[in-house]
């Protein structure tokens, strides 16, 4: 699933451990949700929103990623 | 006391039981054996209640560093490891079954038997696992 956490983070000047050790998890935890390989719960999303300011809605790309699926449920 | 290794605690409990079992054997029986059984599973006992209350276990350590994409990878490891298992098992077994047809020794037979018996087993009890799991979370 796309999101926004790697722009929002530089853009924040945190490295991945940091970005880690506020909320919680690993740096690979932050590794793979920035790769796109693993998408966060909701209650990691709402700490990573939390901390960059903005909705988890904007943090996950959400109406992105839905459109995305619809149209692969299209494509179907 | 706090319990700090809950693996140990349970092997402490195996032990001793053990030893306790061996303890009447031997007052009934006399037999030295035993009583060097006994010897080693109170070592065995004594060194896990130790291990039990003063230092964590692997399990308790890694409890407190895992976060949910270990859970997951854990879940997703679990799931392809009794996947590839049931392939092992299900191929082992037709290949042994083949063998049987082929060579007609009866112990060909046992153990295509046996692993059937394994791989219903894993079934039923992954079937369990799935409709607690249903149930509960």
């Amino acid at each position: 699933m796309k999101n926004k956490v790697k722009m929002l983070r530089l853009a924040l000047g945190l490295t991945q451990q940091q970005l880690a050790d506020l909320v919680n998890v690993s740096a690979r935890t932050i590794i793979s949700i920035e790769k796109e390989q693993y998408n966060p719960s909701l209650m990691l999303a709402y700490k990573m929103s939390q901390i960059f300011n903005v909705s988890v809605e904007d943090l996950c790309c959400l109406e992105e990623n839905l459109k995305m699926e619809n149209n692969n449920e299209n494509k179907k | 006391m706090k319990i700090k290794n809950k693996r140990a605690l349970a092997a402490a409990v195996i032990a001793g039981l053990i030893f306790i079992i061996c303890i009447i054997f031997y007052i009934k029986t006399s037999n030295s054996r035993l009583l060097i059984s006994a010897a080693l599973l109170f070592a065995i006992f004594a060194s896990n209640i130790y291990l039990a209350f003063s230092k964590k276990g692997i399990l308790e350590e890694l409890s407190e560093k895992t976060d949910e994409r270990d859970l997951f990878i854990l879940s997703k490891t679990g799931y392809l490891t009794v996947k590839i298992l049931n392939f092992i098992l299900i191929a082992a077994d037709y290949i042994f079954i083949v063998l049987y047809g082929i060579y007609k020794y009866p112990y060909l037979i046992y153990i295509a038997g046996t692993l059937s018996a394994v791989v219903v087993l894993m079934f039923i009890t992954y079937l369990g696992v799935n409709i607690y799991l249903e149930k509960h979370e």
